[in-house]
């Protein structure tokens, strides 16, 4: 039976868009694909190709918001113990309080603000988690090890499960983190 | 057993410079692929863009082969995200759709009329039967690229064949008649 919307059907004719953009785009590409990288792996980042790709890095479906009670005391421990990199410069509110901030977790962006009790935003309460993190990470004893020693409170040391290695802290700021490391043939 | 699994040794090569060989030969199909059918030269270079970036990420995390055919395959996402987006904006303004009982429908199209047509239909709408007939995909295929149960997107592209008809019959009614 022939359908008459079988019209419609269109084969991909390629069309070179604007030199500019292509240009813009490849650059952006190229700081993404060769920045990060390397001889020696990621770790290894400059600070400045660090910076591009964090700011490079598009944001997935969920993307985390923390209210913290102090921001840069939050940003700094999670760039030293986490490896976060800053994402871009911190918006001040008139009134001092840091009203947003942006850091890159590996492929992922977590967005902070102060907190804000007017808009019912308050860091969580000790013993009140009610949102984990789970961070993924290649070596989740060393990370708890730099986290406890920064002042993290240790709620589960590392250990194995069928769910991988790691452990969980929560943080100064009261965020609670699953440091883990999947199974390896996850 | 504590032993980090330590970044990459560097021996396996990293697919994404297999993207950025394969750029300039994919650019124009990507972005021809978008242009075609999203009509808007900047939502087709957004969508491009993000096309790319998101493939550096996909790359990286493992995928059969960095390819044309593939980028094709996140370009379908990123089209049917951005009219999902559209969509879920738009509900609260349409009402719910009757169930629709479809009848055959024997009609030559004009294939410009059809593409205009086409471009004013509800974005869930366009996204169905811009996979469906446009890209020639089977029902199965449309279902997994939108998301949904084969039975789901069956139903779907009733509606959207049924609103589509409706549309362009309208259409040529007030132009007086098509070339059918």
């Amino acid at each position: 039976m022939t359908d008459p919307l079988d019209v419609l059907r269109e084969p991909i004719r390629p069309v070179h868009p604007d030199p500019g953009f292509a240009a813009r785009l490849r650059g952006r590409l190229e700081r993404l694909v060769l920045g990060p990288e390397s001889e020696e792996g990621r770790v290894s980042l400059t600070d400045e190709s660090a910076t591009t790709a964090a700011a490079a890095l598009p944001l997935h479906t969920l993307t985390p918001y923390l209210a913290v009670p102090d921001a840069e005391a939050a940003l700094d421990f999670y760039v030293d113990v986490f490896g976060a990199v800053r994402r871009g410069e911190p918006i001040v509110m008139p009134d001092g309080r840091i009203g947003h901030a942006e850091m890159a977790l590996g492929d992922s962006v977590v967005m902070l603000a102060e907190e804000f009790p007017e808009l019912g935003l308050r860091a969580p309460a000790p013993d009140a988690v009610s949102v984990s993190l789970r961070l993924e990470v290649a070596d989740p004893d060393a990370v708890v090890e730099r986290a406890v020693a920064r002042g993290a409170y240790l709620e589960r040391p590392v250990t194995d499960s069928p769910y991988g290695r790691g452990g969980v802290v929560v943080d100064p700021a009261g965020h609670r983190w699953m440091v883990s490391r999947a199974p390896a043939d996850s | 057993m504590s032993g980090p699994q330590g970044p990459t040794s560097g021996v396996e090569p990293d697919p994404g410079l297999d993207l950025l060989a394969l750029y300039d030969s994919a650019l124009p199909e990507i972005y021809g692929y978008l242009l075609a059918r999203c009509g808007r030269r900047a939502l087709a270079e957004d969508l491009t863009a993000e096309v790319f970036l998101a493939a550096v990420a996909a790359c990286r995390s493992g995928t059969p082969r960095v390819s044309t055919a593939w980028l094709v395959g996140i370009a379908r996402h990123k089209l049917v995200d951005h009219w999902r987006s559209l969509e879920i904006r738009d509900r609260a303004l349409r009402v719910l759709e009757a169930p629709e009982a479809e009848d055959p429908w024997e009609a030559e199209l004009d294939a410009l009329l059809a593409r205009e047509v086409l471009d004013a239909q509800a974005p869930q709408h366009r996204a169905a039967l811009t996979l469906r007939y446009l890209d020639g995909l089977s029902v199965p295929e449309v279902a997994e690229i939108m998301g949904r149960t084969v039975h789901a997107t069956e139903a779907l592209l009733v509606r959207a064949r049924g609103a589509y008809r409706r549309s362009y019959t309208a259409h040529t009614d007030w132009t007086g008649g098509g070339p059918a």
